[in-house]
């Protein structure tokens, strides 16, 4: 399994928060989903990873060739090959769209404008109206939906995106996992896509590999087909649910009965009571998780 | 192909399963290549990896070989195995009837007698 | 060639008529009325200051606020390996342009004037005098701009075009009723021209480089 991005020894302090990470690697090929509650990292480890933050100590390694100082030398493309979309300002207040794409064509060889247009166009941002506002004017889905377009619209490796699905209608988001899953499929294996979320049920269906964050450090991360087989979903009666809470990761209870994570190796202890065991969703395991690593009651 | 969601079984199971079908009754010829894990992933809308282990699946079973660089094609199927894949089938529908049946209370003879009747009306 | 495009994106096609052709046209009506009406040419201090003002302020709708708290938030251009090069040539272009069209504005008040009025302003050393407005509009406009962009409110904007207006009258004033030979304040204003022109590009570009480093503790 090739990596595209191969992170040692991560480390930037802040006033109250330390993002450490000793050693992760983000799989070629695949989209990568970063989960963790607010304030747990996400924002700072990818700014970092797509180089618009430079100030932290440890290496990244790009392609699997390029270190980080390797980042701005032209010659190597590695900001040409990566796309990042962020939250809020990525762009300059007063940009319209057709700035947009006159400075994306200057900054960018790899920018098409036609393929911009095309998908301002596919999104419902190109009625005259919308494409002459100001990028400030905009409303908070507009502009991540250009955010979104410029970055589609060039020839990238890989795709950073901090929180895409945020500011998103449940109808955008789902046309969101397919431009991502579109992304992947045109380059057979050579393209990845790293994202952040902090709602998962709405990206499950495009995830292959999920990192889970908690105070700036990994807490579990895998391929989704083998969480799945690393946690179980456990449901019981209300009777049992004093023996469930020793073996279980995280349990909910009421008057009818309880449900739960645990890990799979420790169903065995569960054997014997009247329990149903389920596979869980990535959404279930992830809250199973955070609640485990989480100061919030 | 149809998937469900909430039916207990792992997608990436459901896939399998289905292409496996195709297989064994020629639907899917012999070196015939499976679309890619990508383009799979894009059709049914579901993510990559899922595919990629419905195919690992498929790999196991020794249904479908890999080819560096091209993907996954389908491997000859001799008739014996196909006839031993039906055959555990067969068996499985067969143990899952009877269990339908102890939980009825249906009594052994009345089985019998179900089963011979249907036999019959083929 | 392409480069030379960065200034488009910076400044909106609507900034751009403004300036290249609303603005001279202004001052060239201004110009036209003032020569007609009022005999002494004291006119073209008005004007001066007027042009100072709006030129400040049109700066805002271009790089206004690019040096302010929020301009740290602006990633697109980190994105990029050529992002720093696109503002400096945005910003050289814009201080070029700006001497341009200063000279400009200068050229038209003369003309519109000797059309007018005749010889009046076409007294010995007027070249030096002409300078001098040149060099004063620059500095001080440049100096605003420099200024202005600190902020992303435009009354700050206003507020800092109309002190320096203040003061651009009154050094106006002072060569007009040739309380100070011309040559000095033309050495003076020349010599700050270079200076402000040198921070006003440094310093946006500065602001974008720190932008990479949020505010880290040392660990």
């Amino acid at each position: 399994m090739e990596n595209v991005l191969e992170i040692v020894d991560l480390k930037k302090k802040f006033k109250g928060f330390e993002l450490n990470v000793k050693e992760l690697n983000i799989p070629k090929g695949f989209a990568t989903a970063l989960i963790g509650e607010n304030g747990a990292g996400k924002s700072t480890l990818l700014n970092i990873l797509a180089g618009i933050r430079v100030d932290y100590k440890g290496h990244i390694r790009y392609f699997g060739k390029y270190e980080d100082g390797d980042r701005d030398k032209e010659e190597y493309r590695v900001r040409e090959n990566i796309g990042y979309t962020g939250p809020g300002g990525v762009f300059l207040p007063h940009w319209t769209a057709k700035e947009v794409a006159e400075v994306s064509e200057i900054l960018f060889e790899g920018f098409h404008r036609d393929r911009f247009e095309q998908l301002c166009s596919d999104l419902a941002i190109s009625t005259t109206q919308d494409k002459s506002k100001k990028f400030s004017a905009l409303s908070d889905g507009n502009k991540m939906k250009m955010v979104l377009a410029a970055a589609f619209a060039r020839d990238t490796s890989l795709l950073i995106m901090d929180e895409p699905a945020s500011p998103l209608d449940p109808l955008m988001r789902d046309k969101l996992c397919c431009m991502i899953r579109e992304y992947l499929a045109e380059e057979e294996g050579e393209r990845s896509v790293l994202f952040s979320t902090h709602n998962i049920s709405d990206m499950e269906n495009v995830t292959d590999y999920a990192i889970i964050m908690e105070h700036g450090k990994i807490v579990e991360q895998g391929f989704v087909e083998d969480l799945k087989e690393k946690y179980i979903l456990v449901k019981g009666n209300a009777e049992n649910a004093a023996l469930a809470r020793k073996v279980l990761y995280s349990i909910t209870e009421n008057k009818y009965g309880f449900e739960g994570i645990c890990l799979a190796d420790r169903l065995d202890e569960l054997a014997g009571l009247n329990v149903e065991a389920e596979t869980p969703t990535l959404f279930q395991i992830s809250v199973a998780i955070m609640k485990q690593n989480t100061v919030i009651r | 192909m149809i998937l469900l969601q909430n039916s207990g079984e792992p997608i990436y199971q459901q896939i399998a399963t289905q292409l496996k079908e195709d297989i064994l009754t020629g639907k899917l010829k012999q070196g015939e290549y499976l679309p890619s894990i990508r383009s799979l992933a894009k059709d049914l809308k579901i993510s990559v990896i899922t595919t990629m282990k419905a195919y690992e699946l498929l790999q196991e079973e020794g249904l479908v070989s890999a080819a560096q660089g091209k993907g996954f094609y389908v491997n000859a199927q001799d008739s014996e195995m196909l006839k031993e894949q039906h055959l555990r089938k067969v068996e499985e529908n067969l143990m899952n009837a009877i269990a339908a049946a102890k939980i009825a209370g249906i009594s052994r003879k009345e089985l019998e007698e179900l089963f011979l009747t249907l036999l019959g009306m083929e | 060639m392409k480069m030379l495009r960065s200034y488009h994106s910076f400044v909106l096609r609507s900034t751009r008529c403004l300036y290249f052709l609303g603005i001279p046209l202004v001052t060239a009506l201004l110009q036209l009325w003032c020569s007609a009406n009022i005999k002494a040419p004291v006119g073209p201090v008005l004007i001066r200051s007027m042009m100072l003002i709006a030129l400040i302020m049109l700066d805002q709708w271009a790089f206004g606020g690019c040096c302010s708290k929020h301009a740290g938030q602006i990633d697109y251009l980190r994105c990029s390996v050529k992002g720093k090069v696109v503002l400096r040539n945005a910003l050289i272009q814009d201080c070029a342009l700006r001497a341009l069209v200063i000279a400009v504005l200068v050229g038209i008040c003369y003309g519109v004037d000797y059309c007018i009025a005749g010889d009046r302003l076409f007294v010995p050393n007027w070249g030096l005098e002409a300078l001098f407005y040149g060099f004063l509009l620059y500095t001080f406009i440049t100096l605003g701009v420099l200024i202005a962009r600190y902020s992303t409110m435009f009354f700050i904007g206003f507020l800092t075009a109309y002190l320096l207006m203040q003061i651009a009258s009154g050094i106006m004033l002072l060569v007009f009723m040739k309380m100070v030979p011309v040559w000095i304040p033309n050495l003076v204003l020349g010599l700050a021209a270079v200076l402000v022109t040198w921070l006003c590009i440094r310093n946006p570009i500065r602001k974008m480089e720190r932008g990479y480093y949020d505010e880290t503790i040392e660990g």
